[in-house]
């Protein structure tokens, strides 16, 4: 049972390191494609009406 | 030398030792004592038992530096029966040792002046002998019977008369008897002592021929089976295999004590089965089976008594299923007391008191055991290991015996049947069904195995942040001014009225390659909620990845008091993305848009995320979790068989 345990941690552990080692992480969902119009518009960003225009972020 | 007649057959008799008082006719068997003028007859004295002893009377030796040479010997026979020897060792500077031996065991002791000793009815077995400057334990009180001698011995051996003792027992083996034999009493201290510290003559030794009682294969009086006795020198009782029936063994002849109406319970290991335990091959001479009632309900267990040259006498028992190997310790090696006992560094805890009944015997013992015969038995544990006290007491006779009594210590050590059923080469034994009194507990040690665990995923976290230490992104203070009502967020779908300002976005920055980004939100709301929607806009390409965060913080005070819950920080960690420059955009809400709100927003890239620690220590703690419930589960089943039952051991 211990050597079970202890086998079981060295690949737990394996994965941690390398998780962190090459920066794994749970998805954060599909990368989402900004419309030019915000993108090259002064203050897109920032514009409500272009981020929301061309993509719909948030909630 | 002194040569003389002797006075009783007129035969030649030589005190050989000039400080020697007795000797022993070796042609009528007189006990002569030496007087100021002439020999005195003390009595005939009956002929030896012979024995498996390695002695002999002229061997010599060497102790503690000093030449010694055996001149003497005498046996005696305890009250409750069992004979052990007494030889007497006079030294080239005129002193004379006592070297006692009993069940393969050998005592070394000299006459010490000690004056003021303590009477013997003011002696209590297991307590200690007051006023004596060295600690000693009364290990055992009573009266012996002068059964024989031989040779030269230091004083008057009268035949018969009855030697009242009071055996003591120290630290580091130390041994003493009180002799009370004489209106004044006599102190002996010294040693256990071996074989190979007393330097034996080994060709003297080696030469002496191998005598045994003659009294195998005798017929059982009651049934008439054959008998075959394995240890004759030492046996006092015989339960007869075939019948039953418990027979007296004294100077090679059986008598019948008891004749059973049925058999009691067999044996498990055969009678005459040899193992080898301490590395030496025993053989099992005797089995019994006893019994105590604990709260009215009768506990049954059987011991096998082992038996070889080397060490002696030895003990299996077997209670529930469970083995234990048993060998006897020095009074004064186990320290005593109401919950625990110590010995030999270690804490044994109290786990049961109980008179402990004899039920049946098979085969031989080394003493007059009697079915009924009850003892007071205390057991302390400390698995594997279990120490037991049998205090035994008896009257005094009219035969000039005073009453007394023993205290005996042994020290078991759990085997398990798998080790029972190899050493023995059996078929099979039956597997227990409850935990044992010292049973291992297996399941012992996950704490500390839990604790390295959690101690290596620590380690590895603190290793990786060396090697992939964090790489700061921004550190922000951010201010969404008051968004009147009429700005709030519009339906889905539909476009608002004015645009929001409560918008942030950060300059350009560089990400890393392989490296996770964390964003922490430091705010100080307070019975309030804000939502963030961030997006991380790779500018290279326009493509967004978007994230929440979402803070929650209220607190108050109930019937119940004060309860808080939420926090006024939040965080979010994005999986390592592409290498390249990217812009952050943050979005706010929150719950009083009407009135300002500012927070801290801190970004930077990371190696290590607290939810993978987290999921590591939950890894590696988990098996442990279960083990220490286990554990807790199987020292619950140990205690419930205990009079002190609900108490557990708690030394993981």
């Amino acid at each position: 049972m211990r050597k079970f345990y202890w086998l079981s941690n060295l690949g737990v552990m394996a994965l941690y390191g390398s998780a962190s080692a090459f920066g794994w992480g749970f998805s954060d969902g599909p990368r989402e494609k900004l419309s030019a119009d915000a993108r090259t518009s002064p203050g897109g960003y920032r514009s409500y009406h272009f981020w929301h225009s061309g993509f719909r972020g948030g909630k | 030398m002194t040569t003389a007649n002797c006075p009783t057959c007129g035969g030649p008799i030589e005190f050989k030792i000039g400080s020697s008082f007795l000797v022993v006719c070796p042609h009528c068997r007189s006990a002569i004592a030496r007087l100021d003028r002439d020999l005195k007859d003390l009595g005939k004295v009956a002929a030896l038992v012979e024995t498996d002893s390695p002695l002999t009377i002229g061997l010599s030796g060497k102790y503690n530096g000093k030449s010694f040479r055996l001149t003497g010997r005498a046996q005696l026979r305890h009250a409750l029966g069992g004979v052990w020897d007494e030889w007497y060792a006079a030294f080239d500077d005129n002193r004379w040792g006592w070297l006692a031996e009993a069940q393969g065991r050998f005592y070394m002791s000299f006459e010490e002046a000690v004056p003021d000793l303590p009477a013997f009815d003011s002696l209590a077995v297991g307590e200690p002998v007051p006023k004596l400057k060295i600690p000693l334990i009364v290990s055992e009180k009573g009266g012996a019977k002068y059964a024989s001698a031989d040779g030269e011995i230091p004083y008057a051996l009268v035949p018969d008369s009855t030697s009242i003792y009071a055996d003591l027992s120290g630290e580091h083996g130390l041994f003493a008897t009180i002799d009370y034999s004489d209106e004044k009493p006599v102190f002996y201290a010294g040693k256990e002592v071996t074989l190979a510290q007393l330097s034996l003559d080994a060709g003297a030794a080696q030469a002496k021929p191998e005598k045994r009682v003659a009294i195998t294969n005798l017929g059982c009086p009651n049934c008439g089976g054959s008998l075959e006795l394995r240890a004759p020198d030492a046996t006092e009782r015989v339960g007869c295999p075939y019948c039953g029936s418990l027979l007296d063994c004294t100077q090679g002849k059986f008598s019948l004590l008891q004749a059973l109406k049925k058999k009691g319970e067999q044996p498990l290991l055969q009678l005459g089965s040899v193992a080898e335990f301490e590395g030496v091959k025993q053989i099992v001479i005797g089995f019994m089976k006893r019994s105590c009632v604990v709260e009215g309900a009768t506990y049954y267990w059987t011991e096998y008594l082992l038996y070889s040259k080397a060490l002696g006498f030895r003990w299996l028992v077997r209670s529930d299923n469970h083995w234990s190997y048993v060998k006897p310790l020095q009074t004064a090696q186990v320290r005593p007391g109401d919950k625990f006992a110590y010995f030999a560094g270690k804490t044994f805890k109290r786990f049961q008191d109980a008179p402990a009944k004899v039920e049946s015997v098979l085969g031989e013992f080394y003493w007059k055991v009697t079915i009924g015969e009850t003892v007071a038995t205390s057991d302390f544990i400390c698995p594997p290991q279990m120490l037991s006290c049998e205090r035994t007491s008896y009257a005094g006779d009219d035969k000039g015996h005073p009453g007394g009594g023993e205290i005996a210590w042994s020290l078991g050590e759990y085997i398990s049947p798998d080790e029972i059923q190899t050493k023995f080469k059996l078929a099979a034994l039956p597997s227990p069904q409850t935990v044992g009194a010292c049973q291992p507990n297996p399941h012992q040690g996950w704490f500390m195995t839990g604790v390295k665990g959690v101690a290596a995923v620590f380690a590895l976290t603190i290793a990786l942040s060396i090697i992939f230490p964090s790489d700061p992104i921004f550190d922000q203070e951010i201010k969404f001014e008051a968004q009147p009502a009429a700005k709030t967020v519009s339906a889905a779908g539909s476009e608002p009225a004015v645009e929001s300002t409560s918008v942030w976005v950060s300059e350009p920055f560089e990400l890393k390659a392989h490296k996770k980004i964390s964003i922490e939100a430091k705010t100080n709301l307070d019975n309030s909620w804000m939502g963030l929607e961030g997006a991380l806009i790779d500018e290279t390409n326009g493509e967004v990845l978007p994230f929440e965060l979402d803070i929650e913080y209220y607190h108050g005070t109930d019937s119940d008091g004060s309860w808080s819950e939420g926090s006024q920080d939040g965080s979010h960690y994005i999986a390592a993305q592409p290498a390249g420059k990217y812009v952050m955009r943050i979005e706010g809400h929150w719950e009083r848009m009407a009135q300002p709100i500012s927070f801290h927003l801190v970004a930077e890239q990371t190696s290590i995320d607290p939810v993978y620690v987290f999921l590591a220590l939950f890894w590696v703690m988990i098996f442990p979790a279960i083990g220490i419930v286990r554990k807790f589960m199987f020292e619950s089943g140990r205690w419930s068989e205990s009079m002190y039952g609900g108490s557990s051991s708690s030394d993981d």
